[in-house]
């Protein structure tokens, strides 16, 4: 069994359960009552700010905060959609079955993890279809628009891989999204205190998820923020594979 | 034991991952590449300003005076990002202006969030976060930034390094730390007002000026240059009409009285203070009391292409007395309208601004102020005086050579949408495409029940 079917396999256990359409459902509602908000106080002002030389736009004023709403969402979205992935499967036994089956335990997670990605890339995808649902009314910055796209992609792709992460650790479910959502704000908020006393650089804001996000939504790719999202996706797979691997080697 | 063993294992694997992680990050903050994707590179900085950062060979150091609380801090943090990525040695420190009332006031800090660059000893203020400002302040850091301030001498004017009561010679020293040079041009040596001045300061003339010198002048100013000219109630014009033409003003005749000043013990009415000021760059979130010993009040007479505004107004009960006042004995003054005296609020000081006729620099500006003492050694120490002075000396030389930026916004900042096509579009997203998703979610679980 290979990891695409591994993907499949879980895929399936997303599209046959509630849990996703509803989480799916209320949150675009939710975002697109946002996305309703931001497009009027747009629309309000877009004459006045027309007239400044170096004035932000459709892109910078409801696109990129739009995507922005959707980070804060994402922090409990995806521990809600992850945290069964192993310890419910656990509970239920079906872990045990899967590595009784000689299924190796780096398939079984980047299969899992693969099936998040793109249930998170539709959410992702649905999502900007709101602003871009206006390309033929004004010019979009598509530029700007993509790189923050990718910004939103890296935030989502690591954050699953956390939730995935803690799912292998937690004995529960509701642990394992509680652990996830902990984690997620702390490394998000890490820096506020260095912040406030006026630090810049140094590990601690290199640490945090905020400084890596807030460039790239500007519009701005630099290698360390890529670097930075796909070194926490690495680093919470890789844990997550040791943690099945000793289990299978518990038996 | 072996469990242990396990356990052991787990933490130092994790432990290992986590370390060679960080080595990796450290690494990736090396060598970094950036990719600016916005519309004209929004998100970074022009060539313009790189040409400025280019010029500055030392460090700049950037202090912000802005609240912890509230997401100012991050905000500026975030918007000189683009000059440090592009300078190492730029460095932003963030002052809490509420541990230190006193020296704010000192500083002059009024706004939350001011900013305030220094280079080399040098510094100059921000009055907007925006690239345009931040670049030309530090092009003019760049530039050397000693501001000469040429003080007209020879006519019995106020001379700018003097110590006697009448000079100006308290003031000018604590502006010369600000990175402004006072020089002496008297019209005897040099025909015309030297090329590079910044700023020409007429200082109360009593006698009159020759008529070379009043020429002089008024060919500066036709060239676009900055004037400030403090006048005193006189009887005479001291030859200074042709001037006075050329800005379209008048120095009222008669001397300033306000009998609002009793308020404050003031027993002499020809001392106006000042507690309230008319909105204008200059004194803009200014609430310092000012105290003006014998002012001539202004007017304006034609209107030319001068923008003119007062910045300094005298109170409803003031007007303008003809009759003599001594200083020795009471004297009975009053309203006297059919002698033609005019009743206030009457200007005296007023601050005039056109679109520069010299090609480099955009704006020329010239304040005239009815009253020249305020700023004398014995009256500086007095309520805002000082304050007002820098303030208007930091209009006067607020505007020059300007590094032009071209305008960089966004592509997208007009959305033809009629009404129809945003009710479509807000319905769809808000209420079909949940609900539709809410359906397939509903029928599959259905059909999974019923099997």
């Amino acid at each position: 069994m290979s990891t695409l079917a591994m993907t499949r396999l879980e895929l399936r256990r997303l599209f046959v359960r509630p849990l996703a359409w509803v989480l799916g459902a209320l949150t675009l509602a939710w975002l697109a009552w946002n996305f309703t908000l931001l497009l009027g106080s747009f629309l309000a002002a877009h004459i006045r700010l027309a007239a400044l030389p170096d004035g932000p736009g459709y892109t910078d004023l409801v696109a990129v905060p739009l995507l922005a709403k959707l980070a804060e969402l994402a922090f409990l979205v995806v521990p809600l959609l992850s945290m069964s992935a192993l310890a419910g499967e656990r509970r239920e036994g079906r872990l045990a079955l899967l590595l009784g089956m000689g299924l190796e335990p780096s398939r079984i997670v980047l299969g899992k993890y693969l099936a998040l990605l793109v249930w998170l890339l539709a959410w992702l995808a649905l999502v900007l279809a709101m602003p871009a649902a206006l390309a033929h009314a004004t010019a979009i910055d598509w530029g700007k628009l993509a790189a923050a796209t990718l910004g939103m992609a890296l935030l989502l792709a690591s954050l699953a891989a956390l939730g995935l992460a803690c799912s292998a650790f937690a004995s529960h479910p509701a642990l394992a999204a509680a652990a996830a959502l902990v984690l997620t704000l702390g490394l998000w908020a890490v820096n506020m205190g260095a912040q406030l006393a006026g630090v810049e650089g140094g590990a601690i804001n290199w640490l945090a998820m905020s400084s890596h996000l807030q460039p790239l939504l500007r519009g701005l790719v630099t290698s360390v923020d890529v670097a930075w999202f796909a070194l926490l996706a690495g680093v919470c797979l890789a844990l997550a594979i040791r943690r099945v691997a000793a289990e299978r080697e518990r038996g | 034991m072996r469990t242990l063993l396990g356990r052991l294992d787990g933490w130092l694997f994790a432990l290992a991952l986590l370390a060679g992680a960080g080595a990796i990050g450290y690494l990736t903050t090396r060598h970094v590449f950036v990719a600016d994707w916005t519309a004209g590179g929004r998100a970074s900085l022009s060539p313009e300003s790189r040409a400025v950062l280019g010029q500055l060979d030392g460090p700049v150091e950037i202090v912000s005076y802005a609240n912890p609380q509230g997401d100012l801090r991050p905000t500026i943090a975030g918007f000189l990002e683009r000059y440090r990525r592009a300078k190492p040695d730029l460095t932003l420190r963030f002052v809490d202006p509420q541990q230190d009332p006193a020296k704010m006031r000192e500083l002059g800090i009024t706004v939350d969030g001011a900013i305030i660059v220094h280079y080399r000893g040098r510094e100059q203020r921000l009055d907007e976060l925006s690239e345009r400002s931040l670049t030309n302040a530090l092009e003019r850091l760049a530039r050397g930034g000693e501001r000469i301030v040429a003080f007209v001498t020879g006519d019995g004017e106020r001379r700018a390094d003097g110590q006697a009561n009448a000079d100006l010679g308290t003031f000018m020293a604590q502006l010369e730390s600000r990175g402004m040079r006072a020089v002496p041009l008297n019209f005897a040596q040099v025909t015309a007002v030297p090329q590079h001045t910044d700023l020409v300061v007429l200082a109360s003339p009593s006698l009159a000026l020759e008529p070379g010198a009043v020429r002089a002048l008024v060919d500066y100013l036709a060239n676009g240059g900055n004037l400030l000219w403090l006048t005193e109630p006189a009887n005479s014009d001291l030859n200074l009409a042709p001037l006075a033409d050329t800005l379209g003003l008048r120095v009222l005749p008669g001397v300033l009285v306000d009998g609002g000043g009793a308020a404050l013990g003031l027993k002499d009415p020809r001392l106006l203070a000042l507690g309230a000021y008319p909105p204008h760059a200059i004194t803009r979130g200014f609430m310092l009391t000012t105290l003006f010993p014998q002012v001539a009040a202004l007017a304006q007479i034609n209107s030319n292409d001068w923008a003119v505004q007062d910045f300094l107004q005298s109170g409803p009960q003031s007007w303008t007395e003809f009759q003599p006042i001594g200083n020795a004995s009471n004297s009975t003054i009053r309203y006297d309208a059919a002698a033609g005296e005019l009743k206030g609020p009457l200007a005296f000081g007023l601050a005039l601004s056109r679109l520069s006729p010299s090609p480099d620099k955009s704006q020329q500006r010239v304040a005239v102020i009815g009253d020249g003492d305020f700023l004398s050694n014995t009256f500086l120490g007095n309520g805002g005086n000082r304050a007002l002075g820098e303030r208007v000396f930091d209009w006067l030389l607020g505007d020059d050579a300007l590094v032009s930026l071209p305008p960089r916004g966004a592509p997208d900042r007009v959305l033809e949408l009629s009404q129809t096509g945003l009710n479509i579009l807000s319905l769809g997203f808000l209420v079909a495409l949940p609900l539709l998703l809410l359906a397939i979610g509903g029928v599959v679980t259905w059909r999974r029940r019923r099997r």
